[in-house]
C-alpha cells in the first residue's frame, strides 16, 4: 500500500495539512457569518490570537512548502495518473 | 462549450465514484485503526517514559542552581510588626488619633487627626529590640497617606523610633526636638512634591536632639539629616499612598556604613535613590529598647498610617492574607547577579560520562581549531611582513638591475609586489577566517538565543500552546454548540451551511492525513463537482428551460417575424 498521508510521514502531506489546519483555525477565527461560531467572540477571539501568534510558522513554511508541494504534486500527479481518470 | 462541460462533468462524477470505492477499497479500517492505536500506545509510552525518566537515573540532565531561587527570595526578615487583633487605641500611648477602619488580622488604619494648636501622636507600646540588625540590613517601611489636601510646606508627618513610650506632653511636640527619639522617618510635603526624609541621631545618647545635629540634607557625617529623593505623585495628594522605605547598611566596617537605598514611592509613581556618602552612625540601636510612634504635626490634615501594601506582601501576622503592618526587618537583597544563571547541566547519571566527555570533546577541538589558526597567523604574517621589508630595501634595486640585464627591470619591484600582495593575502585571508569564526560562534549564539526565546513563556510558541489549551478550555462549550447544530439537524431536518462547509473542510483535513496528496486531490475535485456542479447544474437549468420556454413560444405564436425587421432598422 503506497504511503503518502500525514499519518504515514510524507512531507508534502504534512505541510499541506498544516497549512490546511491555519486555514480553519482563520476562518474559526472571523467574525461573521461564514464562520459557524461567528457570533461567538471568545472563541474567536481566541482562535484570532492563535492565529496571530503562529502565523510566523507560515511564513518560515512558506518557501519549503512552495517548492515542496509543486514538486511533489507534479510527480504524484504523474505516479497516480490522477489527471488522466 | 456548455455542452463539453457537461460532458467534462460526467467525466468527473464517474471519477468521483471511482473515488468512493477506492476510498472504501483503501481505507483498510481494521489496518489502519490498529496502525493509530499502535502509534497511540507508542507516543504514551514516550511521554510517560520521558517523564519518568527524565528525573531518573538515565536523564537526570539539569538540576536546579541553588542560587536560582530569586522567585521564592523574601528579602525581609521581621524584626517587629503589629499585629493588632483589637483594633482600638488600647495597644497605644495616643492623643487625637483613631482606628476609623480595619480589614482584620493587623490590618488596621490609624488616622491621626490633629487641629489647629496641637500635634497627634500615637505610639505602640510594644517595645522593640533592634539588636539583630547589627552586620546586616536594616530595613524600615512605613505607607501613609493625607486625608484631605496637606495645607502648605510644613504640612509633615512621620513615624520615629523614640526610647520613651510616655505620651508627651508638649501639644506642638515634634519627634525632632525629642532627646529620646533616635530616627525618624518624615513625610516633608509641599502643594507641589512630596520629600522622605531621614534623621539619625549622631551622638548615640540622650545629649542632643535630631534637628539640633542637622546640618542640612546629605551635609556628611555631622549632620543627622538625610534626605531622600523628591518624589510628585501620589504621597501629598489625598487618598494616595506614599510609601516611605530605607534601607540601611550595616554590613561594612562599622565606622562607614552607608545608606544603600532611600526610596519613596506613590501608587502612581516611585522614586529611589542611594545615598553613599552619608555615613550613618554606628548602630545607634543597639543596646536601645524602642517603641514605634507616629505623629502628625498641628495645623496638619488627618494622616492615615495605613498596611504596607509593597513587598513582602505577605502578612505577617496572617499568613494567605496580603498587608503588613509596622514593619522593621532585616533586608537581604536578591541575588540579581544569579538570577539569569541558567541550570547547571548535570553529567552524572548513566549517560553522564558520555555527555561530559562530548562536551570536553568538543571544547577541546573549538579551541585547538581557533588556537591553530591563530598560531598560524601569527607565524605566517610576521614572516611574509619580513621577506617584504627585506625585499623592500636593497634586494628590489639588485633584483631590479638583474632584471634589466633580460629587458625587466622591474624585477625586483615585482617580487616584491608578489610578496607584499602575498602578505595581504594571508592577512585578509586569515583575519578574515578569524573574522569569519568570530560570527560563526555569533551565529551559534544567536541560535541558542532563538531556542530560548523559543521556549521562554513569552515566545509567541508558547504563546500559541498557552492560547490553545486556553481554547481548549472552552472546548466542551464549542462541541456543545457543535452537537446543537447536529440536534438541531435532526430535530428540523436542517442544517446551518457553515455547519456544513467546516465539517467538509475538515474532511479534506483527514483525507490529507490519512492518503496526503492523493486525498486531497481528490477531496479537491469532489468539491469542484459539488461547487462548480452545482452552478453547472443551475446554468443547465436556465438554458434548457429558456430552449423550453422558446419553443413553446414557437408553437404557439408560430415563427413571427420581429417587429425590428419589418421597419427595416434591424
Amino acid at each position: 500500500m503506497e504511503k503518502s498521508g500525514v499519518i504515514d510521514g510524507d512531507p508534502v502531506a504534512i505541510i499541506l495539512f498544516a497549512y490546511m489546519v491555519f486555514v480553519l483555525i482563520l476562518w474559526l477565527s472571523q467574525a461573521n457569518s461564514f464562520n459557524p461560531i461567528g457570533t461567538n467572540a471568545t472563541y474567536t477571539t481566541q482562535y484570532a490570537k492563535a492565529f496571530a501568534n503562529t502565523k510566523w510558522f507560515l511564513w518560515l513554511l512558506a518557501p519549503l512548502g512552495g517548492y515542496i508541494l509543486f514538486n511533489g504534486l507534479e510527480n504524484r500527479l504523474k505516479e497516480t495518473g490522477v489527471e488522466e481518470e | 462549450m456548455t455542452h463539453s462541460n457537461l460532458y467534462r462533468s460526467k467525466q468527473r462524477r464517474t471519477s468521483h465514484i471511482n473515488l468512493w470505492k477506492r476510498l472504501n477499497r483503501e481505507r483498510e479500517f481494521n489496518k489502519n485503526h490498529g496502525r493509530i492505536f499502535a502509534i497511540t500506545v507508542i507516543l504514551i509510552g514516550l511521554i510517560l517514559g520521558g517523564v519518568t525518566l527524565s528525573g531518573g537515573p538515565l536523564f537526570h540532565s539539569m538540576i536546579a542552581n541553588p542560587n536560582y531561587s530569586s522567585n521564592h527570595h523574601d528579602p525581609i526578615v521581621p524584626l517587629f510588626t503589629f499585629c493588632d487583633q483589637k483594633f482600638d487605641l488600647s495597644q497605644y500611648n495616643s492623643r487625637l488619633s483613631s482606628i476609623p477602619f480595619h480589614g482584620g488580622c493587623g490590618t488596621d488604619e490609624l488616622q491621626l487627626n490633629p487641629n489647629s494648636t496641637t500635634s497627634a501622636i500615637a505610639i505602640i507600646k510594644t517595645p522593640i529590640t533592634l539588636d539583630q540588625a547589627g552586620g546586616k540590613n536594616l530595613y524600615f517601611i512605613k505607607d501613609m497617606q493625607w486625608n484631605t489636601n496637606p495645607a502648605g510646606p510644613f504640612s509633615d508627618a512621620a513615624f520615629y523610633l523614640t526610647t520613651n513610650s510616655t505620651l508627651p506632653s508638649s501639644r506642638t511636640y515634634n519627634p525632632t526636638n525629642d532627646k529620646s527619639v533616635f530616627f525618624v522617618g518624615m513625610w516633608e510635603a509641599t502643594s507641589a512634591t512630596s520629600e522622605g526624609v531621614f534623621y539619625f541621631i549622631k551622638d548615640g545618647g540622650d545629649t542632643n536632639t535630631l534637628i539640633s545635629e542637622s546640618h542640612g540634607c546629605n551635609s556628611g557625617s555631622a549632620s543627622s539629616l538625610v534626605c531622600g529623593p523628591t518624589f510628585t505623585p501620589g504621597g501629598n495628594l489625598p487618598g494616595t499612598d506614599a510609601y516611605l522605605q530605607i534601607i540601611l547598611n550595616y554590613t561594612g566596617i562599622t565606622t562607614s556604613q552607608a545608606i544603600s537605598t532611600i526610596s519613596v514611592a506613590g501608587t502612581s509613581g516611585s522614586s529611589s535613590s542611594t545615598v553613599n556618602d552619608y555615613k550613618l552612625p554606628p548602630t545607634f540601636f543597639q543596646a536601645n529598647t524602642f517603641y514605634l510612634g507616629f505623629w502628625d504635626n498641628s495645623n496638619n490634615p488627618s494622616a492615615i498610617f495605613r498596611d504596607n501594601g509593597i513587598p513582602p506582601s505577605q502578612n505577617i501576622c496572617c499568613a494567605g492574607t496580603s498587608g503588613n503592618t509596622e514593619l522593621i526587618g532585616l533586608y537581604s537583597p536578591p541575588i540579581s547577579t544569579v538570577v539569569n544563571t541558567p541550570p547547571n547541566l548535570d553529567t552524572g547519571g548513566f549517560f553522564g560520562p558520555i555527555i561530559r566527555a562530548l562536551i570536553q570533546i568538543g571544547v577541546f577541538i573549538l579551541s585547538n581549531v581557533i588556537s591553530f589558526f591563530s598560531y598560524v597567523y601569527s607565524l605566517i604574517v610576521p614572516l611574509v611582513a619580513g621577506l617584504a621589508t627585506i625585499l623592500d630595501s636593497a634586494l628590489i634595486t639588485i633584483l631590479n638591475a638583474f632584471g634589466s640585464i633580460f629587458g625587466d627591470n622591474h624585477l625586483g619591484t615585482d617580487v616584491n609586489n608578489f610578496f607584499t600582495n602575498v602578505l595581504g593575502w594571508f592577512t585578509n585571508i586569515f583575519e578574515t577566517a578569524l573574522l569569519v569564526w568570530a560570527s560563526v560562534l555569533g551565529l551559534l549564539n544567536n541560535i541558542i538565543n532563538i531556542l530560548q526565546a523559543f521556549f521562554i513563556p513569552a515566545d509567541p510558541f508558547l504563546n500559541f500552546l498557552v492560547i490553545f489549551f486556553a481554547t481548549l478550555s472552552g472546548l466542551p462549550t464549542l462541541l456543545a454548540t457543535i452537537w446543537s447544530d447536529i440536534m438541531y439537524f435532526y430535530v428540523n431536518g436542517s442544517f446551518t451551511i457553515q455547519m456544513v462547509l467546516i465539517g467538509y473542510y475538515v474532511f479534506g483535513i483527514y483525507e490529507v492525513y490519512m492518503r496526503g496528496t492523493k486525498g486531497f486531490m481528490e477531496w479537491l475535485k469532489f468539491s469542484e463537482l459539488i461547487f462548480l456542479g452545482t452552478f453547472h447544474a443551475s446554468y443547465w437549468f436556465i438554458k434548457e428551460s429558456y430552449d423550453v420556454i422558446v419553443k413553446l413560444k414557437q408553437l404557439i405564436f408560430g415563427n413571427t417575424v420581429s417587429p425590428v425587421k419589418v421597419l427595416g432598422t434591424g
